[in-house]
């Protein structure tokens, strides 16, 4: 056990919830090191904090624990939320000016809740792209939040919080969304691991809408264990969900069983190559080897798919949002203003052939899938970018930064499949994370594959440069 | 090849007609474009436009849209 330091801490909340289970901390020293920490928040990750909450919190957990009553799996864990989850009492500002004189919420987010339940303790509310519209996190009402690996550069988005939080030892355990690639580009390029779950499986109820056809919401965390863990406590229907109507199957208990069974596995190329940088091919080839997988694996439709799920996204947001583009458009961020009105003015008609497609695309991969288990492509086309960086190279051209750093995480969440992004270990270098991806409600099968990565040193979230942090104890 | 006219004439648009479709449009919304976001829409739209290309091709807009499952 190492006890909560003031500036960092690198252990899984399931070394947390033992050491507080066990005695050797409690609760509330805890959520205490947690909030100091928040409080220091070198990376512009948090941009609220719930000390009285999670103070009391962690008291009843403390007493609760004395008295010998039973806690749950994450009693005394600190977490953390994107700010666009509900936190009852708290105004859900989604990254945006706009929203921060609604009224507050009168519940937590069913996510929220499903953790508070099991023990774990929110501490605070996370940064992200404004309306989750943007994979950089270089907010221009909250600032940028700086990565962990080097504060010089974008932590990746929309959740960049929340993968900064996690990466830089400031809370182990912490929820984003991901439309688009939002956990899965900032994990990558943080270095920790995040699910997107199957389309549907989490509840998306209190968080809020950015695309409703394509939001789903999923964990971060330090290992695979963790990312398990949080998944199961937070699977099972809510009828304020419409989408999320399927019984929990607990992934977690699984994995013992099934990480080691023979997994099929393909790396895919074609459009998942084209691109990408050389360390970013360089880091999945050390994945596929690990996994013995067969190369080059063809997925018809991508680039098509992604181009979908472009379209998409700012035609069914604008919707949303069209009463406030109407009236107040110079208060949205310019970087997000901008393609929402572009979207308003697309015709309804592009949305439709895009939710046309979908099912094209879906049956295409499923003939894919009835030869593989798992498919490994990279999560993003290069490490972090610098903070304000707005174009980079790609196959030669100078393209934009925020328009192209999902190119290969947009087909897949444009159908729904779950996806592990996992952080290939290259100490001393810049993270890179790969997309580990399963056929549609399996997340167990791209868990157990990152389990055995990561028990074989391949696949790792570790410890930014001290540097980063300032003061450390 | 898309039938729906809405659709149709999105597609066919170039990119130096893109503004004055930008303008119809707003107009249509009653969304008034602040100057300083004119270019970057136009500059969003066009790139819609061109993906929009690469995926409508093709696709049969007869039948009705299934409700997605993954």
């Amino acid at each position: 056990m190492s006890a909560p330091g003031p500036a960092h801490d690198f252990r899984s909340a399931q070394a947390v919830a033992a050491d507080v289970r066990e005695g050797r901390t409690t609760a509330r020293e805890e959520v205490e090191a947690s909030l100091a920490r928040a409080a220091a928040d070198p990376f512009n990750a948090y941009t609220a904090v719930f000390a009285e909450r999670a103070k009391a919190q962690a008291e009843a957990i403390d007493a609760d624990l004395a008295a010998g009553r039973p806690v749950g799996p994450l009693a005394g864990v600190p977490f953390a939320v994107k700010n666009l989850f509900d936190v009852e009492g708290q105004t859900t500002i989604a990254g945006s000016r706009i929203r921060r004189d609604a009224a507050p919420a009168a519940r937590d987010a069913t996510a929220v809740q499903r953790l508070t339940a099991a023990g774990a303790v929110l501490v605070g509310a996370l940064n992200m792209d404004e309306f989750a519209y943007g994979f950089v996190t270089e907010n221009a009402h909250d600032g940028p939040t700086r990565n962990p690996h080097d504060p010089a550069r974008i932590a990746g988005g929309s959740s960049g919080g929340s993968a900064a939080a996690v990466a830089g030892g400031l809370v182990p355990l912490t929820l984003g969304s991901d439309t688009n690639g939002s956990i899965r580009i900032p994990a990558s390029l943080c270095g920790v691991f995040g699910l997107k779950p199957t389309l549907g499986r989490l509840s998306r109820q209190g968080a809020f809408p950015f695309v409703e056809s394509l939001d789903h919401v999923g964990p971060f965390a330090r290992s695979v264990v963790d990312l398990a863990l949080a998944y199961d406590l937070m699977q099972g229907p809510d009828p304020l969900d419409p989408l999320c109507r399927r019984p929990a199957e607990p992934a977690a208990p699984r994995l013992q069983a099934i990480v080691d069974a023979p997994l099929r596995v393909g790396v895919l190329g074609g459009w998942f190559a084209q691109g990408a940088f050389p360390e970013v091919l360089e880091a999945l080839e050390i994945v596929a080897d690990a996994l013995q997988a067969r190369r080059g694996v063809e997925l018809p439709g991508a680039e098509q798919a992604r181009a979908a799920a472009f379209c998409l996204t700012p035609v069914e947001a604008a919707h949303l949002h069209l009463p406030d583009l109407k009236v107040r458009p110079l208060d949205y961020d310019p970087a997000v203003r901008d393609r929402l009105l572009a979207g308003a003015l697309t015709p309804d008609a592009v949305a439709e052939a895009a939710r046309r497609y979908r099912p094209v695309f879906r049956d295409a991969v499923r003939r894919v899938f009835e030869d593989f288990d798992v498919l490994l492509a990279p999560a993003s086309v290069c490490p972090a970018p610098g903070v304000g960086q707005a174009t980079m190279e790609m196959d030669g051209q100078q393209v934009s930064v925020r328009k192209n750093l999902g190119a290969y995480t947009q087909p897949i969440s444009y159908v729904g499949l779950p996806v592990v992004a996992a952080p290939v270990n290259r100490p001393g270098k810049l993270p890179i994370g790969v997309q580990i991806i399963a056929p549609a409600w399996r997340e167990d099968l791209a868990l157990a594959a990152a389990l055995r990565l990561e028990r074989a040193g391949v696949v790792a979230a570790h410890r930014p440069p001290l540097a980063a942090h300032g003061e450390l104890k | 090849m898309a039938t729906d006219p809405a659709l149709a004439a999105f597609l066919a648009l170039d990119d130096a007609a893109v503004g004055a479709y930008a303008d119809a449009r707003a107009e249509a919304l009653g969304l008034a474009l602040p100057p300083e976001t004119r270019a970057g829409v136009i500059d969003n739209l066009a790139l819609l436009r061109r993906q929009a290309a690469t995926f409508t091709a093709g696709l049969d807009d007869s039948k009705p849209i299934e409700a997605f499952e993954p």
